[in-house]
């Protein structure tokens, strides 16, 4: 017997390997996405952003749209009642619940942590601080500030300043003594002409640039190194013409980091005072944005994997049903290792053992039928014999008495031996036919008008007997023998006659039904006769069992068989006193139903 | 404030596109340089953010290109491209206006005018390019009123809608 296989699971990993490397792959770009967005990056950088948004939704359209092409062919499926289906169904509900139940909660945790994180760290404590901060370095620079400032305004430093033109020296000097920070002096003339200069050559000023401002402090400015500079300018008049004095003064090198630090931190802080909400918004938006489409692969891996669950258990459930129609040559095959794969090792085993006693038992069933056959023809073959013997037997002593009616004796004798040799030749012809039954030769039929042909003979020579036909539909066509069921439905009324002698009615039915996903047509064959007696009813298919004085015992034998060869089945339901219900199951495809099929 | 989700949902379908700015260019042979200006720029509401303590922002992209006489589809030549960024802010400390620079450079300007002048005006030299014929010089300009601060900056694609670009405008050099 050729061995039938069928894989127990998929074992093809392709599609969550391809999963899995989606998984990575859109990983790999949201953090990429987080390290671009906690940099200060430029404006040309937004396009990167966009491309990455767009990417994100078209992978997110992609999956949305293969998740419901697999719901929906699932969902297909499970309406047209696949096996299997309901189980994938409920896995693939259970996943997503669980799915659904772990992404949830981190999100609204991540967000509500992200917001507390922010708050913590955004605080009134914070902008206090900052602002103290700021008030102590502006009333830092206030004063140095106002002290440049004064050198304009101060009649003192009027005083000082009056003839520096001709003695700079002099009036740096004492400039160095009251303003010990100044880092250089230069007097201009009215045109910008250069009188005198003093001190690091590193905070001069160019004369243009002070030349058109106006007197008292200038803007700071920021030097090399981020080196603040004050600058302040004096005009003065004397003798020799109108000009003005340039003071520059250094302040400290780390207050210039330290003040950027201050008003840029103050800065953040108004913008996340001011857009906090938005901000939130944002960061909420993006995290479902990234988050949305890992959950659609979690759920289309769900699709997958309940998938590699259903499909062993549905193989193995075809495989129960293959068997228990009777083929033995299904085997599962299984690859894995764990305990589905030694579900797969024990029925393959189970269906080998099965077989093995299958075969067993039909041997010691065929031989226990040929025996009895053996038996029951012997016993016919013999009951003949005896009047046979007896004719002759008479024969032979009237000839040896040489009475006047011998010739009579011999007529009748004579007469009696050939019924009996022709009883016996129709019970030889009989059972050769029994033996030599052909193969149907199965062809579009359909049933009623068979059922009427087959019945035909006896609506009108059976008295008190009525066949109804009434409830088989004429749409009903079968691909079977013609000749073959017209003798089953022959035998089965003729059956049914005998048992009704005081008559009755013989009903047929037909119906369509479905057994696993085989389609079959059931017909019916009730007759209101005496019924079966209980204590033969496991024998009514056995060959030569007959309960009546007449017949070969064969014809119900014949009909199992022809059914059998038909790939159907029947049995019966007998009450007695009420009468006999035959049922034959033969298959039928769909469009049968119809009347418009055939195999 | 709280700004409510539709409004903000609003913002971030509008921020895709920037609004219109325009770009002009004022050559100055004397010292052998170009100007380019961007216009269009609410000075009022420029004023208002920057007293705030925020700053603003403009990028210039300058591309200068020799033209090679061949078909565009074949293009040009490109000689230089950069991108130069100005940042203008209060300084709490002067109380003054200033302008940071690429380089680095920060300038200070008591009067707003004067900052608001040198704010939207590039200077761009061309005595390298002195020895060079057939050059053109393509120029994109985008202001944005707001500069968002590292964590902040995500929102910077979202309020792009409040920014001003400028269509690429071509110059050519004499």
């Amino acid at each position: 017997m050729k061995m039938r296989w069928k894989h127990g699971q998929s074992g093809s990993p392709v599609v969550l390997l391809g999963l899995f490397f989606f998984y990575v792959l859109f990983v790999s770009l949201v953090l990429f996405f987080s390290n671009q967005v906690l940099q200060d990056f430029a404006l040309n950088r937004n396009i990167t952003l966009f491309v990455i948004g767009g990417l994100t939704i078209l992978f997110s359209s992609l999956l949305l749209f293969t998740i419901g092409f697999q719901g929906f062919q699932l969902f297909r499926a499970g309406s047209a009642e696949k096996p299997g289906m309901r189980f994938k169904l409920r896995l693939v509900f259970f996943f997503l619940v669980i799915i659904v139940f772990a992404a949830v909660p981190q999100a609204v945790l991540s967000v509500n942590f992200i917001n507390s994180a922010l708050r913590s760290v955004f605080n009134s404590r914070v902008d206090s601080a900052l602002r103290d901060g700021l008030s102590v370095a502006m009333q830092y620079y206030n004063e140095k500030a106002e002290f440049m400032e004064q050198i304009s305004s101060n009649s003192f430093f009027s005083n000082l300043l009056q003839d520096s033109d001709r003695n700079g020296e002099a009036a740096w000097e004492n400039l160095k003594q009251v303003l010990p920070y100044l880092a250089s002096f230069q007097v201009f003339s009215q045109t910008g002409d250069e009188v005198y200069e003093t001190g690091d050559r590193d905070f001069f000023a160019a004369s243009e640039d002070v030349l058109a401002a106006a007197g008292g402090l200038l803007p700071r400015e920021i030097l090399k190194q981020n080196i603040n500079v004050l600058r302040s300018k004096k005009e003065f008049e004397n003798r020799r013409g109108r000009f003005f004095v340039v003071l520059s003064a250094r302040l400290p090198e780390t207050f210039d980091q330290y003040a950027e630090n201050l008003t840029s931190t103050l800065e953040t802080y108004r913008q996340f005072e001011q857009y906090r909400p938005a901000f939130l918004f944002v960061i909420s938006t993006l995290y479902g944005l990234f988050s949305f489409p890992l959950m659609l692969l979690a759920i289309l891996a769900s699709f997958r994997l309940s998938d590699e669950i259903v499909r062993p258990l549905v193989n193995l459930e075809d495989a129960t049903r293959k068997v228990a129609e009777g083929d033995f040559s299904f085997r599962i095959l299984s690859r894995s290792r764990d305990e589905l794969s030694l579900l797969a090792d024990s029925f393959n085993r189970m269906v080998m053992e099965l077989e093995k006693s299958r075969l067993k038992s039909m041997q010691t069933e065929k031989v226990a039928a040929w025996q009895e056959i053996a038996q029951r023809l012997a016993h016919e073959i013999k009951n003949p014999l005896t009047p046979i013997k007896l004719s002759a037997q008479r024969i032979l002593k009237r000839y040896g008495e040489k009475t006047e009616d011998f010739g009579e004796v011999l007529y009748a004798a004579a007469g009696a031996i050939i019924r009996e040799v022709d009883g016996l030749d129709a019970l030889l012809t009989e059972f050769r036919n029994f033996s030599r039954l052909p193969a149907p030769q199965p062809q579009p039929v359909k049933l009623k008008d068979l059922i009427l042909e087959a019945t035909a003979a006896y609506r009108y020579r059976a008295e008190n007997i009525s066949i109804h036909c009434d409830e088989v539909s004429p749409a009903i066509t079968l691909s079977l023998d013609p000749g073959q069921i017209r003798q089953v439905f022959a035998n089965l009324v003729t059956n049914g006659i005998d048992a009704m002698p005081r008559g009755g009615d013989i009903i047929f039915r037909a119906d369509i039904i479905k057994k696993g996903n085989t389609r079959y047509c059931r017909i019916q064959v009730e007759d209101t006769g005496e019924g079966i007696a209980a204590e033969n009813v496991a024998q009514v298919f056995n060959p030569y069992f007959t309960t009546k004085s007449f017949g070969t015992g064969l014809g119900l034998s014949v009909v199992e068989r022809i059914i059998f060869d038909h790939k159907g089945q029947i049995w019966f339901e007998s009450h007695p006193g009420v009468g006999t219900t035959f049922f034959i199951d033969l298959p039928a495809e769909k469009q049968d139903e119809q009347g418009t099929g055939n195999r | 404030m709280r700004l409510p989700p539709a409004f903000l949902l609003l913002c971030a379908a509008g921020a895709l596109y920037a609004q219109e700015a325009s770009l002009d260019f004022i050559q100055n042979i004397e010292n052998s340089q170009v100007s380019v200006h961007i216009s269009g720029i609410n000075e009022a509401g420029l004023w208002s953010h920057i007293v705030q303590g925020f700053r603003a922002r403009v990028q210039y992209t300058l591309r200068i290109y020799q033209d090679t006489g061949r078909p565009s589809f074949f293009g040009d030549r490109l000689l230089l491209e950069m991108d130069l960024v100005q940042e203008g802010r209060w300084d709490v400390f002067g109380s003054c206006w200033e302008i940071r620079h690429t380089n680095g450079q920060r300038v200070f300007y008591r009067d707003w005018d004067e900052f608001f002048r040198n704010f939207r005006r590039l200077d761009f030299p061309l005595l390298a390019f002195s020895g060079e014929e057939r050059l053109y010089m393509l120029a994109r300009v985008r202001f944005q009123t707001m500069v968002f601060r590292p964590p902040l900056n995500i929102l910077q694609m979202f309020y792009s809608g409040r920014d001003l670009q400028s269509a690429w405008r071509r110059f050519d050099v004499p």
